[in-house]
């Protein structure tokens, strides 16, 4: 169980309300000091105001798994409010909020439940024990008769009740209680019950924001001109028709080619394609999907490293009744979410904003850190909506950020770039192409005996083969 | 000059006439509920009604809009839901939601000529709206719900 410093609290005046954070690691030992002695406690996963307003800070992006309606679910279950009064919000990018088994901000893996069930449940339960606390000594009665059910605390013997919300500005005076209690599975009355999805009617009625849709004084739209051969560079740029397009800013190089920046996605959109550009295909100009798959499969005949070797196979090969040998190949996919990529960037000279609907926040600060020189924690992401990710929005170059930080870079108003449908079928990183071989001996009744199994592809950590 | 009336208010557009609504929308108006998915007419996101039929914003540019009343998904309901989006709703259609708006745009100009629809009327109706997610079984029974309680209100 976490300690004592495990939980920090809010009870500042300005904000009449209770903050309840819990450590995402269990162990609290590497706790920043200057943290524990924050009034405002960056790391709190529950707010509780004075309207009965419950906010579940939720450190994982809603791309449509519900993700969003689960963890807050995990808190409602402990803390016993009105699910009616939960309300969602996104974590900022601090370490606080790292993953606690990747020690990293990111939605992946199918990880968010595994890593969430105790911490947000642990959060829950504390708020509802402070609550306890101050509705105790307000009715100057022992905790143990006390009661709570749908955001209000209960005194049965008196007939008294009263709201979380009344409660909140004394509860977060109360002192912070160690080793609360989470409730028996048997007793859930909100896990494992269907529950609408929260941002729901956000996303019937076209008020839900996703990156693409923030709006910010002044800001300009950017639409970049890449490299049509993955790895390729500008040879040479002629600009001036795309800088005489109505509507065009700015025309500028960003590494990935050459941005056009506008006062709308149209004008951006038009001002590119009157560029004129000459390409350096680059080291990949001759690579193709033909030559990399023959070139994995004579490599499926070569011996790879080996990530498994149990008994003997080549005998158990040689003794099976029957064996059978098959390639399989997987090919390059693009991910093509809903919402084409795009990211919304504001570079200051010590403060570097991000708008973006992301599943990686903690690679984007470390790329948006490197880009501009700040450090990552003067790199403030927002996290929006996910119109679909399936991983192409978590890549180990951060590139559609990345891009967006470089267009704003250098500029005075912030700038939001748009990939077009095109782009975002052309530009990879894709699913990566594999290539399997798999030879397998079975008995007489049809069970395998020996397994033999090699696969060839890139990795998709490091990236795609060609990726600059 | 361009006159297009767009959720019941009148906009005079001096816009270049080549801009596609979607833009315009968004980008001018500052409508964001109406989305850019492919930006040629063939997923859906960006639908609207153009004098209550569903239309491709992305691909019909205001220049040829004169005169043209255009609803949006912000302009669709009032202070309550329209059935179609309540019947969203009740059937939890949305993951992602990005197509969505389009795809309620879709359904509520079905209903509204098509009161009684077919499995296969709906299949055609909606075809063009492509969901990444793929709701499309939620998306079918939150039409035939939404086409029971506009029924019930003629």
């Amino acid at each position: 169980m976490p300690d004592r410093r495990d939980f920090l609290k809010h009870g500042s005046a300005g904000a009449a309300g209770l903050i309840v954070g819990v450590w995402l690691r269990d162990c609290s030992a590497t706790r920043p000091a200057e943290a524990a002695q924050s009034a405002f406690a960056p790391n709190a996963f529950v707010r509780i105001s004075s309207d009965d307003a419950v906010t579940v800070v939720v450190n994982r992006s809603e791309m449509g798994q519900g993700v969003h309606t689960a963890l807050a679910m995990l808190v409602a279950e402990e803390l016993d409010c009105d699910w009616g009064a939960i309300r969602v919000e996104a974590a900022p990018v601090t370490p606080d909020y790292n993953d606690p088994i990747t020690g990293e901000y990111l939605t992946a893996g199918s990880t968010s439940i595994v890593s969430s069930w105790t911490p947000f449940r642990k959060a829950g339960a504390t708020a509802r024990l402070m609550l306890l606390q101050a509705a105790a000594k307000r009715w100057h009665v022992e905790l143990r008769a006390l009661r709570t059910e749908r955001g209000r605390v209960y005194h049965d013997a008196s007939g008294q009740s009263v709201s979380f919300g009344a409660l909140a500005p004394a509860a977060a005076r109360e002192p912070i209680p160690v080793d609360v209690p989470l409730k028996d599975p048997g007793d859930f009355t909100m896990i494992g019950t269907d529950r609408s999805r929260l941002e729901g009617r956000d996303k019937v009625t076209g008020a839900a924001r996703f990156s693409i849709d923030v709006v910010l004084p002044g800001m300009l739209t950017a639409v970049v001109a890449r490299p049509p051969v993955a790895g390729g560079t500008v040879k040479s740029a002629d600009l001036q028709r795309a800088l005489a397009t109505p509507g065009v800013v700015r025309v500028k190089r960003v590494s990935s080619g050459v941005a056009v920046l506008a006062r709308d996605f149209w004008s951006a959109r038009r001002g590119r394609d009157a560029l004129d550009i000459r390409w350096d295909h680059g080291p990949n100009e001759t690579l193709s999907t033909r030559a990399l798959r023959a070139t994995y499969r004579k490599l499926a005949d070569t011996a790879g490293l080996i990530a498994e070797d149990v008994g003997d196979v080549d005998r158990s090969l040689s003794t099976g009744s029957r064996t059978l040998e098959a390639v399989y190949e997987v090919p390059f996919l693009a991910h093509a979410p809903m919402e084409p990529l795009n990211a919304v960037a504001r570079v200051k000279e010590d403060e570097c904003e991000i708008w973006a609907g992301t599943e990686y926040q903690t690679m984007d600060q470390r790329v948006a850190a490197k880009l501009t020189g700040l450090r990552p924690d003067q790199v403030r992401i927002h996290t929006t909506m996910l119109g679909g990710a399936f991983g192409r929005r978590r890549t180990a170059n951060s590139d559609f950020v990345a891009e967006a930080v470089e267009a704003a870079m250098g500029e005075r108003v912030p700038v939001k770039t748009i990939w077009t449908r095109e782009d975002d079928i052309q530009g990879g990183h894709y699913r990566p192409m594999f290539v399997h071989k798999v030879r397998a001996a079975i008995d007489e009744t049809g069970l395998p005996t020996a397994w033999h199994q090699r696969l060839v592809g890139e990795s998709v950590g490091e990236g795609r083969c060609s990726s600059r | 000059m361009i006159i297009i009336r767009i959720n019941g208010l009148t906009h005079v557009v001096t816009a270049d006439p080549t801009m596609p609504l979607l833009w315009f929308l968004r980008d001018t108006l500052g409508l964001t509920g109406t989305k850019y998915g492919c930006g040629i007419g063939v997923c859906g996101a960006c639908t609207v009604h153009v004098d209550g039929v569903a239309a491709r914003s992305c691909a019909t540019a205001v220049g040829g809009l004169h005169g043209a009343s255009v609803t949006t998904i912000e302009g669709l309901s009032g202070a309550l839901l329209h059935p179609v989006q309540q019947a969203w709703l009740e059937e939890d259609v949305v993951q992602c939601g990005y197509c969505q708006p389009g795809q309620v745009m879709a359904a509520a100009a079905l209903l509204a000529r098509t009161p009684h629809p077919t499995d296969a009327e709906i299949d055609r109706a909606l075809s063009g709206n492509i969901c990444r997610c793929g709701t499309y079984t939620r998306i079918r029974a939150a039409v035939k719900r939404g086409a029971q309680v506009l029924r019930a209100q003629d």
